[in-house]
């Protein structure tokens, strides 16, 4: 279990270029979900939960989450509309909401995608995948310090479930993300389900992306599953990951001892059982890559 | 005068007496019902419906079903459905899930308990246990429902004159004299008698057990006492059916579950306007087996669905609406 202790996060000696947090060990964990509040509290074997940002008030937490940071469950707050990929400075008001969450949460670290989200004042409603280019990552880099300079905890940036790439890319998603890290110490949040998605929609071998990737900057995995239909892979958090899914979780776990890995389940919600024997799945890969 | 209004007093509370016992009468002719059938075992919902009618039928449902993990609660008592629970045995367990997957962002188990309680299922199983001798047929207490109005009129009509003789007593319009104070004292008690008789009657009026019915409620109440001991485990989640059909959501063995489930939002009646659990049968309610637990919870979850995506990953901030997106 991580250093699971409730209170204010502090960011005091943490550098710059090693701002991966100290988690210590999250263990295995679920995103927790107002419709599975209950559940996520009753499960047993969940060491640390993830709750989605802009669905929070960080000033009137939902009870369960309030019962299960009572408990020394650690609860990261992950964003979904920052946009930190964009061409604009992050939002303050945004990275304000952010760190409040962190905060009342007594949170770890909090994640973000490298995607943008809006431009031009029009809201993509989608994670969109960022130019990786060299100009892109200036822009990045110096969008990621200032939510850095914002937050009161570590920074970890999710790779994306993209749906298309730009024609003028330069790098690969995950040389753009060894890249950022090494400028900005930033956190990795490896989703191993995006890489797949990535692999089957567009190509991108996920195996070759954890050989680039800086997993020791690692300070969580996703996992999650979806369905295929007519070749495209549906990235739904909605199923049970597939094989090839864990079985990259395995391939992450046999390069890095994840601090954490988490279930993603965001829709269509099984019973507690599914859920218990999902996060098992998890187990076993990670303990099969131990061996 | 006073002689005058001691017969009409008299002749008030001789109504009063008659139309009393007759409703009493009526009553007990009506419930005694010899049993058509035999049953020897019941379903929790049967039991439910005898000890609670309605609304003790949903709440028993509920409290199985989540245990048994065909739905889920969360806090605020709302109900979701169980993606990998698609269909149930129980004509009473198909109904509510196909209630709570009606409602894919969650359903309150008040609105459950109004929508599955006010539903035909609810008039199967009453049909059901009508046809065992077990509860009252429709329209068998219309006899006793006239007989109560009658009476309700009889103590109007007696509190009134009532009132009248004081009122002229104390304005010295009629003199004081032992009629009109006999009178008095006999419209007063006539008023007590047909007070009582009516609150007796009306409760009579939800009571829709039948003698047998009540015998076989108060048989099974025997074999399962309150608050035995029960096994948490989810395979032994049938153990608690008959306890909660028999005496509420308080015999749930989980208290956080019990909480939830008893949540209200005091925007529904089940069964024809039964005050909390306290329903013995269909549209006419009753007044058996106490009301189940019911709490108003302080969950705060903060609601609305989640969404996902086809291809990408999860959506963003604008794309999501309130609700609750996963991230990618």
């Amino acid at each position: 279990m991580a250093d699971a202790s409730p209170g204010p996060p502090t960011r005091a000696g943490v550098s710059l270029n090693s701002e991966v947090a100290d988690m210590g060990g999250l263990g295995v964990g679920i995103g927790w979900r107002a419709e599975i509040d209950l559940s996520v509290e009753r499960m047993a074997g969940v060491d640390f939960v993830e709750v989605v940002a802009e669905n929070i008030r960080p000033g009137h937490l939902p009870e369960s989450l309030a019962v299960l940071r009572g408990r020394g469950t650690p609860v990261i707050p992950h964003g979904v509309g920052l946009g930190i990929g964009g061409a604009e400075l992050p939002d303050p008001a945004r990275l304000a909401h952010l760190a409040a969450c962190a905060e009342a949460l007594g949170a770890p670290l909090v994640s973000e995608h490298l995607a943008f989200v809006r431009a031009g004042g029009m809201e993509a409603g989608h994670l969109l995948p960022v130019p990786r280019t060299r100009e892109a990552l200036d822009v990045v880099t110096e969008n990621v310090r200032r939510a850095q300079d914002a937050l009161p905890v570590p920074l970890a940036l999710e790779n994306v479930a993209a749906i298309f790439g730009w024609p003028e890319d330069e790098l690969t998603e995950a040389q753009f993300l060894a890249e950022l890290v090494e400028r900005t110490g930033v956190g990795l949040l490896v989703d191993v389900a995006n890489l797949y998605t990535n692999q089957i929609n567009l190509g991108l071998p996920a195996v070759a992306a954890l050989d680039v990737l800086p997993l020791e900057h690692l300070s969580y995995v996703h996992v999650a599953g979806g369905y295929e239909h007519h070749g495209v892979w549906h990235d739904t958090h909605a199923a049970p990951a597939p094989e090839a899914v864990l079985d990259l979780l395995y391939e992450l776990c046999v390069r890095v001892d994840p601090p954490g890995v988490l279930l993603e389940w965001d829709d269509d919600y099984p019973s507690d059982a599914t859920l218990t024997a999902e996060l098992d799945r998890i187990r076993s890969a990670m303990a099969k890559a131990a061996r | 005068m006073g002689i005058l209004l001691l017969i009409i007093a008299v002749i008030v509370v001789s109504g009063v007496i008659g139309v009393t016992t007759a409703i009493h009468r009526e009553h007990r002719r009506v419930r005694a019902v010899v049993a058509a059938g035999r049953q020897d075992s019941f379903t929790p919902y049967e039991l439910a419906y005898l000890s609670g009618g309605p609304r003790r039928v949903v709440n028993t449902a509920l409290a199985l079903m989540a245990r048994q993990g065909m739905v889920r609660v969360s806090r605020g008592g709302n109900i979701h459905a169980v993606s990998d629970v698609r269909s149930a045995q129980d004509p009473v367990e198909r109904v509510v899930l196909e209630a709570v997957s009606a409602h894919p962002g969650g359903v309150s188990a008040a609105t459950l308990r109004h929508e599955v309680g006010n539903g035909p299922v609810m008039d199967g199983l009453r049909f059901h246990l009508t046809g065992l001798g077990l509860l009252l047929p429709d329209g068998s207490m219309t006899t006793v429902r006239t007989r109560v109005n009658i009476l309700l009129l009889l103590v109007c009509a007696s509190v009134t004159l009532l009132v009248a003789v004081i009122v002229a007593l104390l304005a010295d319009v009629v003199a004081w004299d032992a009629g009109t104070s006999l009178a008095a004292l006999v419209l007063g008690v006539a008023s007590m008698i047909g007070v009582v008789g009516h609150i007796e009657g009306r409760k009579a009026l939800r009571n829709t057990l039948t003698s047998a019915g009540s015998d076989e409620l108060s048989r099974l109440r025997r074999v399962h006492v309150p608050g035995a001991t029960r096994s948490a485990a989810p395979e032994m989640a049938f153990a608690i059916g008959f306890p909660v059909a028999l005496y509420g959501l308080s015999e749930l063995d989980d208290p956080q579950l019990m909480s939830e489930l008893g949540s209200e939002n005091h925007r529904f009646s089940v069964g024809g306007g039964c005050a909390a659990g306290a329903c013995g049968g269909g549209s006419s309610s009753g007044d058996f087996g106490g009301g189940d637990f019911g709490s108003s919870s302080g969950g705060s979850s903060s609601g609305g669905s989640s969404c996902s995506s086809g291809g990408g990953s999860s959506c963003s901030s604008g794309g999501c609406g309130g609700g609750g997106c996963g991230g990618g």
